[in-house]
C-alpha cells in the first residue's frame, strides 16, 4: 500500500451488467405486490413469477436481494432518473412513517379502516401521501391492492381510489398490463 | 401540551433552547417517546449522538401506546415517536432517517445501490428477527420473562450469519459505517446486558466489532460516544432513558 492507500487496489461491490435482466419471484402477497408497483413506477422491467416461496427475491446478475425493504431501496436506485426518495428530511420522515403503516399496519390487518382513511381524508387535500410523488406511494399502493384484491378493504375511499389511478399512471405504458396483471 | 412536552421536556434548563447565547448547530432540541428495553428507540438516539443532534427523551409504558394521549402525537399508536418543534413523526425508521437527513454528520446511508440494498437486508433482519427474539431475553430485566429457548434458537443462525459478515471488514456492510451498524448496536447492546450476552462472548468478530463502536466516536467528529448513552440494567429497571446532550460545538 502506498502513501495515504494510493495505489491500494479499492475493492467494489458486486455490480450487474446493463445486460442482466431482473427478475422478482415468491408469494403473491403483499410484499411482492409493493416490489411490482416500485418497479413499475420507476420504470425498471423485470420478470415476475409470483408462484410461491417463503420471501420475495430479486435477482440481477450477480446479485441477489431478499425481502421487500432491501428490493425497493435496489429498484428505487436502479430506476430512471431521480429516485423517488427524498432528500428534504420532513418527507424522508413522512415517506417512512407511511411505509412503515404499510409494513406493520396494513399488511397485518390492523387498524386498517383507521390508516385509509386518514389516507383519503389527506389525499383529498394532496396528490400523493408525503406531498411529492415518494417511494411511500408504490409502497402503500402496493399494500392497499394487496388488501382490495381480498376484498379487505374498506369500500367507498374515493380519494384513495383516485390516489391508485394517479400511482398507476406513473407506471410506462409498456410495463403496466403485464405488471398490473400480477396485482390485480 | 402534549405527552412530549409532559415527558420530554424540550427546555434545556437554560431558558429557551439557543438563547442562551451559546452557539449551537442545532435549532430545536428533538424530543423522543420511547422505552429503554426497545431496541427501536436506542437505535434513534444513537444517531442522534452520531449525527450531532441534541435529543430530550421520555419514558412510555406499554398501556402507553393504546391512550388516546399518545396517539395524538402518533396517531397510528407507532412508537418510538419523535417531535421537533412542530413536526411529528413515529417509528425508528422515520425517525432514523430524519436525523440522518438533519444532523451535522454526513449521511450514513450508501449511495451505492447493492450497499444500499443490503444494508436495508442487515435492517430487517435486525428488526425482524433479533429485535423480537432478544426481547425475550430482555424480559430477564423487566420481569416479562419470555421463551429464552427459542429466542436462542431463533438468533443463533443470524449471530452466526452477522459473526461472519464481520470478519471480512470493519462494519457490518463493508468499509463505512452505516444504518446497519445502528441497529445492530442497539440489539447487541440489549442482548450483552442479558444471559444472552454468552452468544457475544462466544462470537468473536461480534464482540470486537460491539467494543469498536463503544469506544467510536461520534460520525459528525463530536467527542461523545454515541454507546455511552445507551441504557444500563438499572436504567430499564428504572424505565429511564439518557438524553443526547452536545458539548462541545
Amino acid at each position: 500500500m502506498g502513501l495515504f492507500g494510493f495505489g491500494e487496489k479499492k475493492e467494489k461491490p458486486a455490480a450487474a451488467s446493463k445486460d442482466d435482466k431482473i427478475s422478482l419471484s415468491g408469494p403473491a402477497n403483499a410484499a411482492s405486490m409493493k416490489c411490482i408497483m416500485t418497479a413499475g413506477v420507476r420504470g425498471v422491467a423485470m420478470d415476475v413469477n409470483l408462484s410461491g416461496g417463503d420471501a420475495v427475491t430479486m435477482t440481477h446478475g450477480p446479485i441477489t436481494v431478499v425481502g421487500e425493504n432491501a428490493i425497493e431501496a435496489y429498484l428505487d436506485i436502479k430506476g430512471k432518473g431521480m429516485p423517488l426518495k427524498p432528500k428534504k428530511a420532513r418527507h424522508l420522515a413522512d415517506q417512512y412513517h407511511w411505509i412503515e403503516a404499510s409494513n406493520q399496519l396494513l399488511d397485518t390487518e390492523t387498524k386498517v379502516e383507521q390508516v385509509m382513511s386518514r389516507m383519503d381524508q389527506l389525499l383529498g387535500e394532496q396528490e400523493f401521501l408525503v406531498g411529492p410523488l415518494t417511494l411511500a406511494d408504490s409502497v402503500v399502493a402496493g399494500s392497499v391492492l394487496a388488501l382490495k384484491k381480498q376484498g379487505k378493504a374498506p369500500a367507498s375511499l374515493g380519494n384513495v381510489d383516485a390516489w391508485l389511478t394517479r400511482v398507476e399512471a406513473k407506471i410506462p405504458d409498456s410495463l403496466r398490463a403485464g405488471f398490473m396483471s400480477h396485482i390485480n | 401540551m402534549d405527552l412530549f412536552d409532559q415527558r420530554a421536556v424540550a427546555d434545556t434548563g437554560a431558558g429557551d433552547y439557543g438563547l442562551s447565547g451559546d452557539m449551537k448547530k442545532t435549532q430545536y432540541v428533538l424530543q423522543l417517546l420511547g422505552a429503554p428495553f426497545c431496541p427501536e428507540t436506542l437505535k434513534c438516539i444513537l444517531i442522534a449522538a452520531e449525527q450531532g443532534m441534541e435529543m430530550n427523551t421520555g419514558s412510555l409504558e406499554m398501556s402507553d401506546l393504546d391512550s388516546s394521549e399518545f396517539q395524538q402525537v402518533s396517531e397510528f399508536g407507532i412508537a418510538p415517536a419523535l417531535k421537533e418543534n412542530d413536526f411529528f413523526t413515529a417509528g425508528s425508521k422515520a425517525i432514523t432517517e430524519y436525523v440522518n437527513a438533519r444532523g451535522l454528520g454526513t449521511s450514513i446511508i450508501p449511495k451505492n445501490v447493492t450497499l444500499a440494498a443490503e444494508q436495508e437486508t442487515w435492517v430487517d433482519k435486525s428488526r425482524q428477527i433479533a429485535g423480537p427474539a432478544i426481547q425475550a431475553f430482555v424480559g430477564e430485566i423487566t420481569g416479562q420473562a419470555g421463551d429464552t429457548t427459542a429466542a436462542k434458537a431463533q438468533l443463533e443462525p443470524v449471530l452466526d450469519e452477522l459473526n461472519a459478515q464481520l470478519g471480512k471488514d470493519k462494519f457490518v456492510i463493508g468499509k463505512n459505517y452505516s444504518m446497519a451498524d445502528i441497529h445492530w448496536t442497539a440489539d447487541m447492546h440489549l442482548l450483552g446486558l442479558t444471559s444472552g450476552a454468552e452468544m457475544i462472548e462466544s462470537r468473536s468478530n461480534i464482540k470486537n466489532w460491539m467494543q469498536n463502536m463503544r469506544d467510536k466516536k461520534s460520525n459528525c467528529g463530536q467527542s461523545l460516544k454515541s454507546c455511552s448513552l445507551l441504557p444500563t440494567v438499572e436504567d430499564i429497571k428504572a424505565n429511564k432513558l439518557n438524553n443526547v446532550t452536545i458539548d462541545d460545538f
